[in-house]
């Protein structure tokens, strides 16, 4: 947590919006992640789009089984093959696609919301209630995260709404840390004190000045979240526990793929990229957001 | 990239000097057989075990009264008893111990340690699953339970060393098609009962070392997720035709036992996955193996539940499944679509043909029900345990009853195996996918649990001309007049569809051509002693 | 010395805290979740259900099972036994599986670190440029395709088509590590490399570094000399939680490659319900995060000269 300790507060709004603009000016700087970026925009609008398509009755249904033509090969009736049940792979890959996205990005929100709300009060409360709120998060730390994942979702039973959650609920602890380091560091600072004798309320002061200023290493460590998430989902599936069917995700696909590679590499083949292109674009969008957002990386 | 050269440098010239070769042939030129066998055993003790994967290690580690024939499931071949005979009725059979018996410590193997056996499985303080496999026992269920404390009221007992003579509660020819199931297995007393007492579990006698068991082979070593290792019992009393010297078993995964197979590390995979099989037809054809296995694939459906509370309902749903095209296109394994609930036995039982494909009648029943076209039928759910092939299948039964019967607010619901089974029981479901695999050769164990009440019902389904004709099925004289009551009372079962049936079970795996005298068998159960290797 | 003392006293007292609110969650958590550990295929009366639970225990008070849980770990150091595997402790279990799993989990690291590393260093050294980039991506690698897709590839080519390893099993010390640690470590080397690069870039522009350069010392020398030591703290803090993770095993890479670890012991305990080894393989993997950790903030401790200087400034 060395290096956002080292990152200076942005006091107004002003110095907060020109951050932004270097940064900005950075990011399109570094070519990958600026590539990556449009990348990522692409995919998103080809998921959408081809679900809004397959909705329209222009492209197939995506669960519509055809017993009578399975494990077809890439061709004019099915662009990329057909699966074991004779389903679609072209819109299976664009549906799951938008599954697995949503996957990545609520439940990510998920954890920020949690892990930002709870890092937040701990570092600005402080004292015992600090650390009880700490050994907690060092005590969900030390659980094996599918242990946890199972057992809420044996609990809650297993649908997309408490795959948010579940995920959500065990990916929030290293943001609660990031944050709270944040806020110890920023609370003894003078616009902090000045916003204190002003007579703010301790909820404003947490959440229109802290908050706000931390937003930098909230951000990147969001982005890299959201590849992390998706991969979580994909192990999930290999454990038979993903996106309940006939639906599907990328992790799901990848697992029918992976069963398959030997016979139909097809169906292992196209989500494998799908996803590795996302993931991809995410972890270098995420690691060119962070060296855009550490004005300290700047000096060259 | 440039620390990576000399890294892959390095493993390539440690590996090069040490390439496995066909492991699984020298094995078996040592007599050692390599066996997938799904999952890992519970326990090595034949009272608290309870799933197939287990019961196979059992095969090789003990041998009952009378034990699997190598080639003919309906045939008994001999075990411990050297012959054995009932009274007219059959409720009373007396079996006589072979003289040269023995326990792989020395001990010879008595009627005593029987009778020991028998009283330790029906202990209610054991809390063996399989106990009820004993109530045909008279008194074997009170005592199970409690009501009878005292064990020499319960129908079996041991008028000499080498006598055995049991007590049926009811009339049964099958009787000794039972007995050969692991339940009636029998353990050394004084292995028990140097390590713990009669009825704890937690003992240590099931390490290897102390183990000792009566079979073919005893055990050489256990190991967690790793293996169950068994080689020759030299005090077999029939050791000389026992050609393996060691057989090993392994819990790989579906997936992972393919890949150990085609690098040369198994003999036998315990299962195959569907597309593996069709590929495999054309290329490894030689490995192949598909053979019918007595089990039935149904869903059950819970009527108490409304819809499915309208027998006209449960009907237009099993009419509605291709369950052809289910065979062909999604399991592929040559299974036969169920036409009844039973499967059919040559020369044997034979399920009245009750289950069909028939969308039109099916769109008229349910429109009968009060949903035409499927317009206002209520959501419901599937639920499966977790598997890739039952997901496929419930995902084509999802997609069949939407385009033939309107139907969409079908879900499926993917449990994990501890859930989904506490679901059935406590009858928690709409919908449960289900399988049921023969204990014994007879249609008893397929058609005994839909009685009222019984244990396995689990769909609150019960219809009293039911249990009476499966009352009056056991008394019958003979086995035609018996298989015409349950014809009977399959009917009634068929007509009021508590169950989807789907398909019949087929065995399906791969066998290196070195094993030899491994025959097609019906229950699926291996006499290891017949089993040779050729490399 | 002293504020040394006080520290690793202190971390010890905290980790008590910690693994007792583990046992407590796990216990909790198991209570609350649906299914029976006696199920099996076929439906087991009910009175021989109830016998069972009376055997392990579970009619109990729950107040009561988890007071004589915590006595049995902390004072006993006894997991009990397993419901699962009759005749076997939890602590048996646990230590057949361990080694296992601390095998290919300390060979996949080592991996990592060897490859990870140099990986970074040179993306940090190259930055936005080509040699970042391929260097990057190939770091990626193993984090964007799933470790079920690249064990069944590495085992269809090294093992079916090559002949080099056995494709599942724990037979052959000297060998059958080699390919699952390979793709275990893959996953890790993608953290590793972009953590190094990121210190290594903070490091690049200390203002020591920056002299270093001003007085013309070659750059591969100040890369290991100078920037090194500093970029790899970040690395160091990371490895804490996750050394733990790997060298508990992955589910995922024991499953496929057949061996017996801890990562397939977990799951399947958790599938079939087997509070006693779950609950065992749970504090088992709590401890080991807990050692870890203390280990990467006592490096950490001894490679960073400043907070040696503020002595109690750890935590």
């Amino acid at each position: 947590m060395k290096s956002s300790l080292m990152h200076p507060p942005a006091d107004s709004a002003e110095t907060g919006s020109s951050l932004g603009r270097d940064a900005w000016l950075r990011l399109k700087r570094n070519r990958l992640a600026h590539a990556c970026m449009w990348a990522l925009g692409l995919i998103v609008a080809l998921c959408a789009g081809g679900a809004a398509l397959s909705l329209a009755g222009v492209l197939p249904d995506p669960n519509a089984t055809h017993l009578d033509q399975i494990l077809e090969g890439p061709g004019a009736r099915y662009w990329l093959g057909s699966d074991a049940l004779g389903r679609d792979v072209f819109t299976r890959i664009l549906f799951g696609g938008l599954v697995s996205l949503a996957v990545g990005v609520v439940a990510t929100l998920v954890s920020v919301v949690i892990g930002v709300t709870y890092g937040a009060v701990a570092g600005y409360v402080g004292g015992r209630c600090d650390a009880v709120m700490m050994r907690f998060v060092d005590i969900l730390y030390a659980m094996p995260f599918v242990i946890l994942v199972i057992v809420l979702m044996a609990l809650f039973g297993m649908n997309l709404f408490w795959l948010f959650i579940a995920i959500g609920a065990v990916e929030w602890l290293t943001m609660a840390r990031i944050v709270r380091a944040q806020v110890m560091a920023l609370k003894r600072q003078e616009f902090i004190e000045a916003a204190r004798s002003l007579g703010l309320g301790h909820g404003a002061i947490l959440f229109k000045h802290l908050i706000p200023n931390c937003f930098g290493p909230i951000i990147v460590y969001t982005t890299l979240t959201v590849p992390s998430v998706m991969r979580l989902e994909a192990v999930l599936s290999f454990l038979g526990m993903g996106v309940q069917p006939p639906n599907s995700s990328w992790g799901c696909l990848i697992k029918e793929g992976a069963d398959r590679m030997t016979t139909s590499a097809g169906l292992l083949v196209f989500p494998a990229a799908a996803f590795a292109i996302t993931l991809f674009c995410l972890n270098f969008l995420g690691d060119g957001l962070r060296d855009a957002l550490d004005p300290k990386g700047a000096k060259d | 990239m440039r620390p990576l050269v000399p890294l892959c440098a390095f493993l390539a010239a440690l590996l090069c000097g040490c390439q496995p070769g066909d492991f699984a042939r020298q094995a078996a030129g040592r007599g050692v057989l390599l066996l997938g066998n799904g999952s890992d055993p519970k326990a090595l003790d034949p009272h608290l075990v309870a799933s197939v994967g287990d019961s196979n290690v059992m095969e090789a580690l003990f041998e009952g009264l009378i034990t699997h024939h190598p080639e003919e499931d309906t045939k008994l071949e001999p075990g411990v008893a050297e012959r054995w005979e009932s009274n007219a009725e059959h409720t009373e059979w007396t079996f006589h111990l072979r003289r040269n018996a023995r326990w792989s410590n020395g001990d010879p193997v008595t009627a005593g340690d029987f009778l020991y056996s028998y009283r330790r499985l029906l202990e209610p303080r054991l809390a063996s699953p399989y106990a009820s496999m004993l109530y045909i026992l008279r008194g074997g269920k009170e005592f199970n339970e409690g009501t009878l404390t005292d064990f020499s009221r319960v129908g079996v007992r041991a008028p000499d060393d080498f006598t055995l003579v049991c007590t049926l509660a009811l009339p049964a020819a099958y009787f000794p098609q039972m007995v050969k199931h692991t339940s009636w297995l029998p353990v050394h007393r004084g292995t028990i009962e140097r390590f713990g007492g009669m009825t704890d579990r937690f003992t240590r006698w099931q390490r290897p070392g102390n183990h000792v068991s009566n079979g073919a082979f005893k055990l050489r070593s256990w190991r967690i997720h790793h293996s169950v290792v068994v080689e020759k019992n030299p005090f077999y009393w029939d050791a000389e035709k026992v050609s393996l010297r060691e057989i090993r078993f392994f819990p790989y995964d579906t997936y992972t036992e393919a890949r150990a197979f085609l690098g040369n590390r198994l003999h036998y995979t315990y299962t195959l996955p569907a597309e593996l099989i069709h590929q495999s037809r054309g290329v490894r054809s030689e490995w192949l193996r598909t053979e019918p296995y007595y089990g039935s694939y149904f869903y059950r459906l819970n009527v108490e539940r409304p819809p499915f509370d309208n027998p006209k309902v449960r009907v237009a749903l099993a009419l509605a499944i291709d369950r052809q095209a289910i065979v062909d296109s999604v399991t592929r394994a040559n299974q036969e679509p169920a036409y009844g609930f039973t499967p059919p036995t040559q020369g044997g039982y034979l399920p009245p043909r009750l289950v069909r494909f028939d969308p039109e009648r099916a769109r008229t029943l349910l429109a009968e029900a009060g949903f035409p076209g499927g317009k206002g039928f209520p959501g419901f759910a599937l639920i499966i345990n977790t598997s890739e092939a039952h997901r496929a299948i419930a995902e084509a039964m999802q997609d069949m009853w939407r385009r033939h019967l309107g139907i969409t607010g079908v879900r499926i619901e993917n449990r994990e195996w501890g859930t989904f089974q506490s679901q059935v029981i406590r009858q928690d479901y709409d919908a449960a996918r289900a399988g049921w695999i023969a204990d014994y050769l007879d249609p008893a164990t397929f058609l005994d649990m839909w009685r009222e009440r019984d244990s396995n019902n689990n769909t609150g389904w019960s219809h009293p001309d039911y249990d009476r004709l499966l009352a009056e099925a056991a008394v019958q004289p003979t086995e035609e007049a018996r298989h015409a009551k349950l014809r009977e009372a399959e009917t009634i079962l068929l007509t009021e569809m508590p169950v989807l049936p789907l398909y019949w079970y087929t065995r399906t795996y791969w066998l290196r051509p070195e094993v030899k005298n491994w025959k097609p068998l019906l229950l699926d159960h291996h006499n290891y002693k017949y089993i040779r290797l050729e490399p | 010395m002293i504020p040394l003392l006080r520290f690793v006293i202190d971390r010890l007292l905290q980790s008590l805290v910690v693994l007792v609110g583990i046992l407590t969650l796990t216990f909790i958590l198991l209570q609350l979740a649906p299914g029976n550990p006696f199920a099996t295929e076929k439906n087991i009366p009910e009175h021989i259900v109830a016998n069972m639970r009376e055997y392990y225990g579970l009619n109990r008070p729950p107040v009561e099972q988890w007071f004589r849980m915590l006595l049995n770990y902390f004072v006993r150091f006894d997991g009990g036994e397993s419901f699962t595997k009759d005749g076997f402790t939890v602590n048996e279990i646990i230590l057949e599986s361990l080694p296992v799993s601390l095998l290919v989990g300390g060979a996949g690291l080592a991996f990592a670190l060897a490859t990870g590393v140099p990986l970074g260093v040179v993306a940090a050294a190259r930055r936005n440029r080509a040699g970042d980039y391929l260097a990057s991506s190939l770091a990626l690698a193993g984090i964007c395709l799933p470790t079920f897709v690249l064990g069944p590839l590495a085992v269809s080519f090294f093992a079916l088509e090559l002949g080099w390893f056995t494709p599942a099993g724990w037979e052959d010390r000297r060998t059958d590590w080699i390919l699952p640690s390979t793709v275990l470590g893959l996953f890790y080397m993608g953290y590793i490399a972009r953590i190094t690069r990121a210190g290594m870039l903070e490091a690049l522009h200390q203002d020591y570094v920056r002299t270093a350069l001003a007085k013309g010392l070659s750059e591969g020398r100040i890369l290991v000399v100078h920037a090194l030591r500093h970029g790899l703290l970040p690395l160091v803090s990371f490895l804490g939680p996750a050394v733990a993770g790997i060298l508990a095993g992955s589910f995922v890479v024991e499953t496929i490659f057949g061996l017996p670890g801890m990562g397939l012991l977990t799951v399947v305990a958790a599938r079939d319900r087997d509070l006693p080894l779950l609950t065992g393989s749970v504090m088992t993997y709590g401890a080991m995060v807990l050692v870890s950790n203390f280990l990467s903030d006592l490096a950490q401790y001894w490679m960073n000269p400043r907070m040696r200087g503020a002595g109690g400034g750890l935590s």
